[in-house]
């Protein structure tokens, strides 16, 4: 119900343009109180009753659940969960598909205060249903903040196991044996990852799961309750990704049974919840995009949304990965270790057997299982199907598609529990999860998807260090490490800003990850991502990959200019503008009049000293042969220790930073008549080797003198 | 609806005897092809601890 309430007062303010902190909360405050009212007035018994009622309830159930094996579960979740909420609060957003796809469009809502549609060339996943970022978008909208964003999906993943509990309640299987094999799904090695991250599979799994448990109640007991819970689930994950559709299909039918003999009402309030809160991404994209589930296409591998190299459609992926994949994915478990896939120990060893005994043993004994049984246990080869139309190449990064298969496994093992009815099994059966589970939760120390080490925070905290998160990206792949000198710098220097820069970004498709460059406090602005006006940035950010050479024919990586172009160049060309760093990946410009503000000189300052220390020590060296108002043009690294030097005067012309290979268009388009370049000279100059500098650290640096000829 | 409970001796020993095998032979054969894996972190895990501890 609260979720309910969330999407529809933000979609309902979102696209009308109102989406601003204030008015969203006296809306839910308002709407909360009227539901509290409604329920008040229409109690038999008092408010204090219910409330003792309710309190005895869940401790009865408690004390009833609880065994040895449950506590050391229940400690082991907490000391997981801990961890993971303590990553989120001191590491910086660091996933990949949350930051290219599912945080950009939340934060773009937040500072223009309306939802609409992000650029399609950077991204066609921005035309994807966006009810689990709206979700995402609730604590946000109220911290203005990055930081424990990571852990939104901890909640979610905590309501998963009592979900989990009460469909194995349904069946009447004992408390301690269904709270055990609920906590077993918060231990799995892909609910931990994504636990730790903005993907949003969790969510929707735990819809799924909420779903089949409503769907499963209606079919059993035709009230209206339970018609219109299953319509809400249903319609939240069906607005979460187009694939819920297809996994809602089940479902439907089941609940289409029941609805055509039921009652009018049931229908009217089942349908209308599901489709209040799924049409509106829908009607968009067919009015927008000409195609309601834009780019999906199932004629294609891949279904137009997953990377595929084959021609085949998706029943084609599906023939091709019965061959390989049945055999491979049980035993390899792909994925295990990341958010991206990894249903564990305890699922392929004990749970997909006991699924498999189970299916079994219902199919032998279909008279005494029941319907409801069996809907529930045909939802595992449903979540298998659905993994076997990926295509083969990419089942690496999209196992998590079908995550609640691990539900359904231990639902199983949950009923496995009761079939063996013996202390002495049961018990190994539970200390054999309880070692898996602790094996499972060892994943986290190597993991760096999501990165949850925490070592290098503790040693900046120890000596009174705090840069920005992004610069614990470092760690998490080789791609960040170099894009976190373009992230933590623009974080560092605007983050304790209330207003921070405009942006102008560009970049090839690969390295658009937008939520890094909105900074921690959500400070900074990118203005080129709305619309095509043409508005003034104080800041451009360029990412490409370097050009490569094919058999002596330069490859250009494309980079793509959202809305409208300014090329590097041009930016370049104005002295106004200062790269600030400058990587493999790309570069940091930032105009003159916000770095030379005295504070700013000082944060950059220290951010310099601070990550290229060696660069410090190298600058000394080379800055005796270095004479008076002759600028130093470089892209070398030394470059950082002559700033660090020279800011500390206030002075930021001495020393001009340029992208590497830029040396010489630099110098043409800013009528450099002289100058001092590292390692090489400017062609087309005349040029005088000064001096060769033999660094601390073995390395030899030349220094030039170019004259303009 | 409760799943049916084995009642008569002979299924109690079929039905476990049974359920047993299937649920030992697949996590042994899943342990044994993924076991690396959790070595190493667990391995990882440990060297974190003792870190932690001063040890």
């Amino acid at each position: 119900m609260a979720s309910v309430q969330i999407l529809l007062t933000e979609l309902t303010l979102g696209f009308s343009g109102l989406l601003y902190l204030p008015l969203l909360t006296i809306v839910n405050i308002i709407i909360s109180s009227l539901v509290f009212l409604y329920g008040y007035n229409r109690r038999r018994t008092r408010l204090a009753d219910i409330v003792k009622h309710d309190y005895a309830i869940v401790k009865s159930t408690l004390l009833a659940a609880m065994d040895a094996y449950n506590i050391i579960l229940i400690a082991l979740v907490l000391m997981s969960y801990s961890w993971v909420v303590t990553a989120a609060y001191f590491l910086p957003l660091r996933g990949v598909d949350d930051l290219f796809y599912h945080l950009p469009p939340i934060f773009h809502y937040i500072q223009t205060h309306t939802i609409s549609l992000l650029p399609m060339g950077i991204r066609h996943h921005f035309a994807f249903p966006q009810n689990a970022e709206l979700l995402f978008m609730w604590p946000t909208i109220f911290s203005n903040s990055q930081r424990m964003l990571d852990s939104a999906n901890v909640p979610f993943v905590l309501m998963s196991v009592v979900v989990v509990y009460a469909l194995l309640r349904n069946f009447i299987i004992p408390e301690r044996d269904a709270l055990f094999a609920a906590l077993l799904y918060a231990l799995c090695p892909v609910v931990i990852m994504q636990a730790g991250s903005n993907y949003i599979d969790v969510m929707v799994s735990l819809f799924f799961l909420i779903s089949l448990y409503y769907t499963i109640l209606y079919f059993q007991d035709q009230r209206i309750l339970y018609a219109c819970s299953a319509g809400m689930s249903i319609g939240i994950m069906c607005g979460m990704k187009y694939t819920a559709l297809f996994l809602s299909i089940p479902l439907q039918l089941v609940m289409l049974w029941k609805l055509y003999a039921g009652r009018r009402q049931h229908a009217v309030g089942y349908f209308s919840l599901l489709i209040a809160l799924c049409c509106w991404w829908y009607i968009r994209n067919a009015v927008v995009l000409g195609n309601p589930i834009y780019p999906m296409n199932l004629f294609v591998s891949g279904m137009g949304i997953i990377r595929s190299s084959g021609e085949s459609g998706v029943f084609g992926d599906v023939i091709q990965n019965i061959r390989t994949w049945i055999l491979n994915f049980p035993l390899e478990d792909i994925g295990v270790g990341s958010y991206d896939g990894g249903f564990g120990l305890v699922f392929w060893g004990l749970g997909f057997s006991s699924w498999a005994y189970l299916f079994t043993y219902s199919l032998l004994h279909v008279r005494t299982t029941g319907v409801t049984r069996f809907v529930v246990l045909l939802q595992l080869p449903l979540g298998f199907l659905m993994l076997l139309a990926i295509p083969s190449k990419e089942l690496l990064y999209d196992g998590r598609l079908s995550m609640f298969v691990v539900a359904i496994g231990l639902f199983a093992l949950g009923t496995i529990l009761v079939m063996i009815n013996d202390k002495f099994y049961n018990s190994v059966i539970k200390i054999t999860c309880i070692i898996f589970s602790l094996l499972t939760v060892s994943l986290m120390s190597l993991s760096t998807m999501p990165l949850f080490r925490l070592d290098r925070v503790i040693t900046d905290r120890k000596n009174n260090i705090t840069p920005s998160e992004y610069k614990y990206v470092m760690d998490a792949n080789a791609v960040y490490s170099v894009l976190r000198h373009i992230w933590e710098p623009l974080d560092f220097l605007t983050r304790d800003d209330t207003y921070g820069l405009s942006c102008y970004v560009a970049a090839n498709k690969g390295l658009f990850a937008l939520a890094p460059l909105y900074g921690s406090n959500l400070q900074n602005k990118l203005v080129n991502i709305d619309n095509d006006k043409h508005k003034p940035a104080d800041a451009f950010i360029y990412l490409y990959y370097p050009d490569r050479d094919l058999f002596g024919n330069v490859i250009k990586q494309d980079i793509y200019y959202p809305n409208y172009k300014v090329p590097m160049g041009e930016v370049l060309s104005r002295p106004e503008n200062l790269v600030i760093t400058q990587t493999t990946l790309g570069c940091l410009i930032i105009s003159r009049s916000f770095i030379c503000e005295t504070a700013k000189l000082r944060l950059l300052r220290k951010y310099y000293g601070d990550t290229w220390p060696e660069a410090v020590t190298a600058a000394r060296q080379v800055k005796p042969y270095l004479r008076a108002g002759v600028p130093v043009i470089t892209s070398d690294p030394i470059a950082y220790g002559l700033l660090y030097q020279e800011l500390g005067n206030g002075n930021v012309d001495s020393t001009l930073l340029v992208p590497a290979g830029f040396e010489e268009q630099f110098v043409r388009i800013r009528h450099i008549s002289k100058c001092y370049t590292l390692e090489s000279p400017l062609h087309g100059y005349a040029t005088d080797k000064i001096a060769m500098v033999q660094l601390n650290n073995r390395r030899a640096v030349a220094i030039y003198l170019n004259h303009a000829n | 609806m409760p799943i049916d409970k084995p009642e008569h001796k002979g299924d109690k020993v079929s039905c476990r005897v049974v359920i047993l095998t299937v649920l030992a032979t697949c996590t042994i054969l899943h342990c044994v092809s993924i076991e690396r894996t959790y070595v190493l972190a667990f391995k990882e895990m440990v060297t974190i601890v003792a870190r932690m501890l001063g040890i």
